[in-house]
């Protein structure tokens, strides 16, 4: 029957786990002198006992041996090599946190660094939530009713829409070959203007517009006005609008 | 001695530095004068040991000069809080230390990814093996079997016991903690050939007190 080198490995570990743990690790001083030789023998043992426990000491009293490795003259390329290292590290003396920089893993930036990034990620997460709003605001809702609006119609006095409450479309067809119109929805008694809109006609000539939810019952004008130059000019068409209380079309 | 009475030591490249000279430095440090002068003694003093105990630890050169910057700027932060309760040397070892255990411990695979560079042929005493791909068939025998190797194992437990202290210690760091033969001699402070000879003879004695009993025993270690 053959022994297998885990069991000899086993029953090692074993004896050791076995054996109490240490208790004070001796300190680096303490391990700069054994490795001096400047210890009684009895304790330099006690010492090496430790080591076959404690791999953290093990580290230190093999680190110390370099440490107290007698020093030999240094060359004229040490010294080079002394004041070139000397040259590197100086500059970096007075900064702060640059030890982390290199001994530690990638450290986090200061706010100063991080505000930019900050900022435009808050600027797409504003531009993305504009967007979605604005796409529900033009999205055609469904069961809206559509009112189709001709251009042309200038007579004031020959026909009031009636709109019931709530989201509609309208539908305006120009005449006219003009590039952007606006409209001009005023109240009707005051002439107070109360929205204006920039149209672009389609392909079809055609302006698509969906009325605000909000324009409570009541009777407005709207103005179909040459839209050139960003503000309302000649007015092409007028219409007058009733928008009749929830329930109560004609 | 007052540390008002002290003035900067001027640092003179071809000269070296003296112990008391890096603590007058570190006490004018302490008081805020001339700290870059001041820590320039420190840096000359301690630099070369650093370097020491890095080479033997960290094989590329680029990353060896990283670390003995991270271990120099530790020391320039710290110093100002060194309270002198042990030697500087020592306060230097262990930021030295805890520098390089931090960083090897980042390596992959830790503190067995990084072993110390060897300087003895490997070959010469096959090292014992760390873990066996195979479970001992004794281990999911029968109740003989199981009762067989406890009594081997507990012969093989004296055997260890009664080995000579230093071949015992050489066997424990070499398995338990997977020491090469050349950090056992640096730690234990004798030549790696002593740590070997250890080695072999306590296999030698192992293998003799567990053949009496046992028959062939192959320990895996040589």
């Amino acid at each position: 029957m053959d022994e297998r080198p885990s069991d000899f490995r086993d029953t090692l570990l074993e004896l050791i786990e076995s054996s109490p743990a240490p208790a004070d690790h001796p300190s680096p001083d303490r391990w700069l002198a054994y490795q001096r030789g400047e210890l009684a023998a009895d304790e330099e043992a006690q010492l090496q006992e430790h080591l076959a426990r404690c791999r953290d000491c093990f580290d230190l009293a093999a680190a110390a041996a370099s440490f107290a490795e007698r020093e030999a003259e240094p060359g004229a390329g040490g010294d080079v090599e002394t004041a070139a290292l000397w040259r590197l590290l100086r500059p970096q003396l007075g900064a702060r946190d640059n030890v982390r920089a290199i001994s530690a893993g990638p450290r986090r930036q200061s706010w100063r660094f991080r505000l930019p990034s900050y900022l435009a990620a808050s600027f797409f997460v504003a531009l993305m939530g504009m967007t979605a709003w604005n796409l529900h605001t033009r999205q055609p809702l469904p069961n809206a009713p559509i009112f189709d609006i001709y251009s042309g119609d200038r007579d004031p006095n020959r026909r009031e829409w009636t709109m019931p409450a709530g989201p509609r479309m309208l539908v305006f067809h120009a005449e006219e070959e003009l590039p952007v119109y606006r409209l001009v929805i005023r109240d009707a008694a005051a002439g107070r203007e109360l929205y204006s809109y920039e149209l672009r006609p389609n392909q079809d000539r055609a302006m698509t517009l969906y009325l605000p939810a909000g324009l409570p019952p009541g009777r407005y004008r709207m103005e179909i006005a040459d839209g050139s130059g960003g503000r309302a000019g000649r007015v092409l068409a007028t219409h007058r609008v009733r928008v009749a209380e929830p329930g109560r079309g004609d | 001695m007052k540390l008002g009475e002290l003035t900067p030591p001027a640092v003179d490249d071809s000269l070296p530095v003296g112990p008391e000279d890096v603590v007058r430095a570190v006490l004018a440090f302490q008081q805020g004068v001339d700290r870059e002068r001041n820590f320039e003694l420190l840096f000359r003093r301690f630099h070369r040991r650093i370097e020491r105990f890095l080479a033997a630890r960290v094989f590329s050169c680029e990353e060896r000069l990283d670390l003995t910057q991270a271990i120099f700027l530790r020391i320039y932060q710290g110093l100002k809080g060194y309270r002198g309760e042990g030697s500087l040397e020592g306060w230097v070892l262990q930021i030295a230390v805890n520098v390089y255990r931090k960083w090897r411990d980042r390596q992959p695979g830790g503190r067995q990814a990084v072993p110390e560079i060897p300087f003895e042929d490997p070959s010469v005493v096959p090292e014992p093996q760390a873990a066996d791909p195979f479970p001992s068939p004794s281990a999911t025998g029968s109740p003989l079997d199981r009762v067989v190797r406890q009594e081997r194992l507990d012969a093989l437990r004296q055997a260890i016991g009664e080995l000579a202290p230093k071949q015992r210690l050489c066997m424990e760091l070499h398995v338990y903690q997977e020491r090469s033969v050349q950090e056992i001699a640096t730690a234990l402070r004798i030549s790696p050939e002593t740590v070997k000879a250890h080695l072999f003879q306590a296999r030698q004695r192992l293998r003799d007190k567990v053949h009496a009993t046992f028959g062939t025993i192959d320990f895996g270690t040589g």
